[in-house]
Parts: structure tokens; sequence; C-alpha cells
């Protein structure tokens, strides 16, 4: 059976609430990009607050913060058909407990646990290599395309570590933005779509100390390395090329 | 001199210490203040050699009253040197940090007029972070041998981890090589060591005292550029987690930077036994090895062609093979093949019912080697042969080898 949903978590919890006692297999999908198939009828799901806050204390009961981060982080990850191996993992935590976890044994459960590693994978290279540029109004401006939809993952540890500072922390693969003044977090609305997927960097310009202390990282990080050492295929195991964009020490080669 | 230039003399003077991590402090931001420590450390870029920049690693000053053999930083040589202002370098650290380019700042110096005076400078600039910059994030000071103890004290008040550089395995090597003596750097270490512990036992009673380098210290030596075995290095390894409760012991492959008739002739560091080493360390840190079992005085070097943990699982076979559904964690830990994270995960999901080879390839066991060591449900894997022959095949081949360099690149420029 397959149920679609408007693309937000809470509708996403309302179709797990709605298909948990469903007989057949089930498969949840976004409603937008969904192709109609022979012989499937579809269920919408109608988003509803209270019934997402049902499934998120249930799971919350049984397997913590933790384990419902780990369901957090299967969603986002963006990988195909994502949403249904969430739900089979919320099936398997509810009938075995957090044990569901490690049943290794269970091919979708370790592909689930696959997805979330992908993406806590992401997500500490990105708290280490997002680069942060100052903007002539003094906002710390932060562009990167992530593989998976981490963005409402990383925003919490820069809220602690960049407390003092103003900042914009923006996807544009996905045009959503969060950003920070005097302790306060909000998604960024922009005007329109297009504004959503446009580096900020180039329509406000930057602070008047920006090229220094950029010029002066490109130098440190040139000098650091040994050269006898010299090993470009490490370096890019760590450090693949398709972030390389906003590095500030790697953009221009 | 520009800040450009100081940063790059100070940074490439820098650069042979293997350290960067920003590990083992934990610590929240405060309100409108800058910066956190983050337990497991960050890294935030990977330099040409592959090794990670997580700190701002850079010397105070290269200016140094010492002539020791293998450094660059030696007053006979004829470099450009430059000395940091406390302003200049927390400015620096301030501003790198604000756009996430480190997690840190690791600082150590040349030493000038004396070990007390550098040691001082270095904590201005940590105090100065601290105190006047509401700075929250990591901080690595080296230790100056022969700084005073209380300046020592001092220092791990604002520094998250302190090190001093052991730099030879031996106290023979040292006097060969530097003006330090061993007792210089042992010192310090005990001390550093006591104060962790003298510390961490007052907070128990008093949660208020401020935490005393709250990541510990680390040493780092040069393997390579004296003739000392790998079971020496070992051996001093684990004596420093034993005795001094280190977080880290560094290995830095020796790179010819002078001619000095004291040092050997090599083209190019010992990498592959740098690795070696650090294999064996992982195995005492993570793995419960004991230096006996991992270099012998039989074979005191570590193998070139096998990694360290198989060598020890094939000079033990009588062990083998183990049952992976009853056999103790600790024994899983050594089955070559099987990280810490497979271990972990058969643990668990063993729990969950028993477990075939299937389930172990999805757990992310390389069956290809540990086929040799276990058994599922009774049963070998089907088609393993155990002779001296297969078993080694497997265990070279797959060797990784993920710190040696990439000569590819030279190479071909030569056309």
């Amino acid at each position: 059976m397959i149920f679609l949903y408007d693309g937000t978590f809470e509708g996403f919890l309302s179709a797990v609430f709605d298909a948990f006692s469903a007989k057949d297999e089930v498969e949840i999908e976004k409603k937008e990009g969904w192709q109609p198939q022979l012989f499937a009828d579809p269920v919408e799901v109608e988003t509803v607050q209270e019934k997402a806050e049902r499934v998120v204390n249930k799971l919350l009961s049984i397997c913590g913060r933790r384990g419902f981060s780990a369901m957090i982080q299967i969603f986002l990850s963006e990988e195909e058909n994502a949403e249904t191996y969430t739900f089979y993992l919320i099936k398997s935590v509810i009938k075995y407990g957090s044990k569901a976890f490690s049943r290794f044994q269970d091919e979708k459960i370790t592909r689930a646990m696959e997805f979330r590693k992908r993406v806590s994978k992401e997500c500490d290279k990105i708290l280490g290599i997002l680069r942060f540029t100052e903007l002539a109004n003094g906002v710390f401006y932060a562009p990167f395309e992530p593989d998976h939809n981490i963005l409402p993952l990383i925003t919490g540890h820069f809220y602690e570590r960049l407390s003092g500072c103003r900042w914009m922390i923006h996807d544009l693969r996905r045009g959503i933005a969060v950003c920070h003044s005097d302790g306060k977090m909000e998604n960024v609305e922009f005007a329109d779509e297009m504004t959503s997927h446009l580096n900020m960097a180039d329509l406000l310009g930057k602070s008047e100390n920006e090229e220094d202390f950029a010029k002066m990282w490109r130098g440190y990080f040139k000098i650091i390395a040994i050269e006898t050492r010299t090993n470009p295929k490490l370096q890019r195991q760590f450090m693949p090329k398709r972030y390389w964009k906003y590095m500030t020490e790697k953009k221009n080669g | 001199m520009e800040l450009i230039e100081k940063l790059e003399i100070l940074g490439a003077a820098a650069k042979f210490d293997a350290s960067c991590s920003s590990s083992g402090s934990s610590r929240k931001g405060a309100a409108g203040g800058i910066g956190s420590a983050y337990r497991a450390g960050i890294c935030h870029s990977w330099a040409a050699d592959g090794r990670c920049i997580s700190l701002l690693k850079v010397l105070f000053t290269n200016y140094c009253i010492n002539d020791c053999a293998y450094c660059i930083n030696r007053r006979s040589n004829d470099v450009k040197r430059a000395t940091f202002t406390v302003d200049e370098l927390v400015s620096l650290t301030m501003n790198f940090y604000k756009r996430n380019y480190i997690e840190g700042l690791f600082l150590s110096s040349g030493i000038i007029k004396n070990a007390d005076f550098t040691m001082e400078k270095l904590i201005a600039v940590a105090k100065k972070l601290r105190d006047e910059e509401s700075f929250n994030g990591y901080i690595h000071l080296k230790v100056i041998p022969g700084a005073s103890d209380i300046l020592i004290k001092e220092a791990g008040l604002y520094a998250d981890r302190v090190s001093v550089n052991i730099e030879l395995p031996s106290e023979k090597s040292l006097k060969l090589l530097t003006e330090k003596s061993k007792e210089s750097i042992i010192k310090p270490m005990g001390d550093i060591c006591g104060d962790i512990v003298e510390n961490r036992e007052e907070r128990r009673k008093t949660k208020k005292l401020p935490l005393f380098a709250p990541a510990g210290q680390t040493t780092q030596l040069i393997v390579g550029a004296t003739p000392e075995t790998d079971r020496k290095i070992v051996k001093l390894t684990e004596a420093f987690y034993k005795k001094f409760s280190m977080k880290r012991v560094y290995y830095s492959a020796f790179v010819p930077v002078n001619s000095d008739k004291r040092l050997p002739v090599v083209s190019l560091p010992p990498l592959d036994r740098e690795h070696r080493l650090y294999q064996a360390d992982w195995l005492m840190r993570f793995y419960g090895f004991q230096a006996d079992e991992i270099v012998t005085d039989e074979n005191p070097f570590l193998s070139d062609d096998i990694d360290p943990k198989a060598v020890w699982a094939m000079r033990n076979m009588h062990l083998f093979p183990l049952e992976i559904n009853t056999a103790a964690f600790e024994m899983i830990l050594r089955v070559p093949g099987i990280g810490r994270q497979s271990a972990v995960r058969i643990v668990s999901a063993r729990r969950n019912g028993s477990l075939d080879f299937d389930d172990l390839k999805r757990i992310g066991v390389v069956l290809k080697r540990a086929r040799y060591f276990i058994t599922c449900k009774g049963k070998m894997m089907p088609e393993t042969v155990i002779t001296e022959k297969n078993v080694f095949e497997a265990m070279k081949t797959t060797s990784t080898k993920a710190g040696a360099p990439d000569h590819t690149i030279e190479q071909l420029s030569l056309f």
C-alpha cells in the first residue's frame, strides 16, 4: 500500500500513524514528484499535528532521544525510499524495542542504519569544513550543498559555538537557510524560489577584512603540508572534491 | 614584517609536530561568547600531505637558544625568523575560529632567553583568549622543557591539553642529538600527571574548581632518526599510557631537514614504519593488547608486509577458530578483519539470534581476512582452507596503508 505525504516531517509522521495497522507492505512517498502507477491506488495522507505528536511520544518512550534522532537522520538522508525504510525501522522498534537497531540479521534494518551512518558521517564532515564568510553587513555567512538534508542537524552546534556572532547557514541546493542573532535562531523566509538559491556573499558583498583573513588561511593551508609526504589521494579521501566549492582554501583549485 | 609572512614562517616552523587533535574536551559555548569544545574533536581541513588540520598550529617564535640536530629551527640554521605578538595571535585565532577554519590554537615555541620566559608568553596568549575574548574553543599548549612547575600549573588552567615532546626514544639519543636531558622532559610529564590527578580529586569535593588540562597530556617522538627498535618504542609508549595516563603518543617519521653527521642519511621519511607504529598504538589503546604481545625480543621490529594484529593472530593460531556466537568480546576484537565497531555490533546483534556469515558481512566484517579465524554455528566459512600460504596471502593483500605516500604524481611528472 502506498501512502503519500506532503514532504514535511509532521506529514511523514502522520503517514506513519495512518499506515501503522496496514496489513500489506507499506511504502511512504512524497506527494510531489510521485509518478502514478498502474494498479496503484495511493492513500493521500492529511498532516495532523496530533497524530505526529503521538508517534513522537511513543518512539521517545521506547528508544529515547538517541533512538529517535537516528530515525530523523534516516528520514533526512533523502536516499531512495528513505521514508519507507524509516517506517520499517519504526515498526521494528515498536515490535522489538531498542534492540531493533542492532538487528543486522534483517537486511532492511541494516540498510536503514547504513543511511543513518551516511548522514552522521556527512554531519561530522560538514561541522569541520563549513566555511563562514564575513559579509559587509557583519553577518557570518556559510553556503553549502550537502548530499543529505542535514541543515536541521548541524545548526545546534553553531548556535552554541558562535553565540557571539550573527550568522546564516544556507543550503543552496535545497534553498533553505537558518540564521542566528542574539541567541535567536530562525528559518530564513526567502522572497521567492530563485532568491533561495542565490549565494548571499555575491549579493551583499564581503566585509573589509574578509579577504585578508581568507588569504592568510590559504597561505597557512599551503605551508602546513610536509612536501616529502605529499599525498593528494589521501587528502581527497578525507575531503572529497565535491565539497571544495565552498572551502576558502580549496575553491579555485 | 606583515602578519601573513609571520604566519607562513611560524606555521611552516611548526609543521613537524604531528599532533593536531582537538579531542578530549567537552565544553558548552557560553551565551554571547565564541567557541565550544567537541568531545570527539573536529577536523577542519586536510593539507596536501593528507594530514588533518584541526588547530591553528604555530610557533610563538622560531628563534631558539638550542641547537638540536634534527630541528629546522636550531640556532645554527640560517632560516628566516619571526615572532608573533600576543595580540596578533589572539586576533588570528579569533578570526579563523569565527570562520570555522579551525577548532582552536596549538601553540608551541622555540626557546627565547629561557624556558620560563618562553612559557610565560604562551600562557599570555591563552590567558588573553580566555579572559578577554571569552574564547571557549580548544587550546593546546606545549610545555617548554625546564619551565617551572608553577607555570605548568597555570598553563593547564587555560589549556585543554598540554604536552611535552619526548622527541627521541632513549636517553642516549637525546644526549647525542639535543641539548635537553631526559630529566628535563620526564619531570614535567610527571608533574602534569600529578596535577591532573590532584585536580580531579579536589573537583570531586568542590565542583566549582576549574578543570586542569581537561583533555590531558600527550607527547611525540621522532621515528627513524636514531637506532632504537620498534619494541623499544612500543614499550616506551605503553609506559607513557600506564605511568602518566597520557591521552596519545604521536610518532613523526623522520624528515631530514638539516645535514648533520649525527643524523642518518635517508631520502624519504619512513612512513610505513610510522604507520605500523600507529597500528600498534591502536592495538594497545582500543584492542586490549600489551606491548609484549605486539613486539617480542625475538622479533623487535614490526612487519613490513603484515599489520601487527594479523601478525599476533598468526603467531597464536592455537587460540582460533573462535565461535562468533559465543566468543568473548575481548577475543572477537582480536580477530583480523574485525574492527572495534564490528565487534560491538556482533555482540549486540547476536542477542537477537545467532549470526551466520551473511550477517557478518552486513555488519561490516572483512571476511576475506576473518574467515581463517572464526566459525559461525560451529562451521567454518565454505571453501576456507587453512594453510600457511593462504593465511599469509589473505593477511598481506588487504593490509591498508592509509598513511603511505602517493608517489604516482611525482613519478608522472618525470615524463
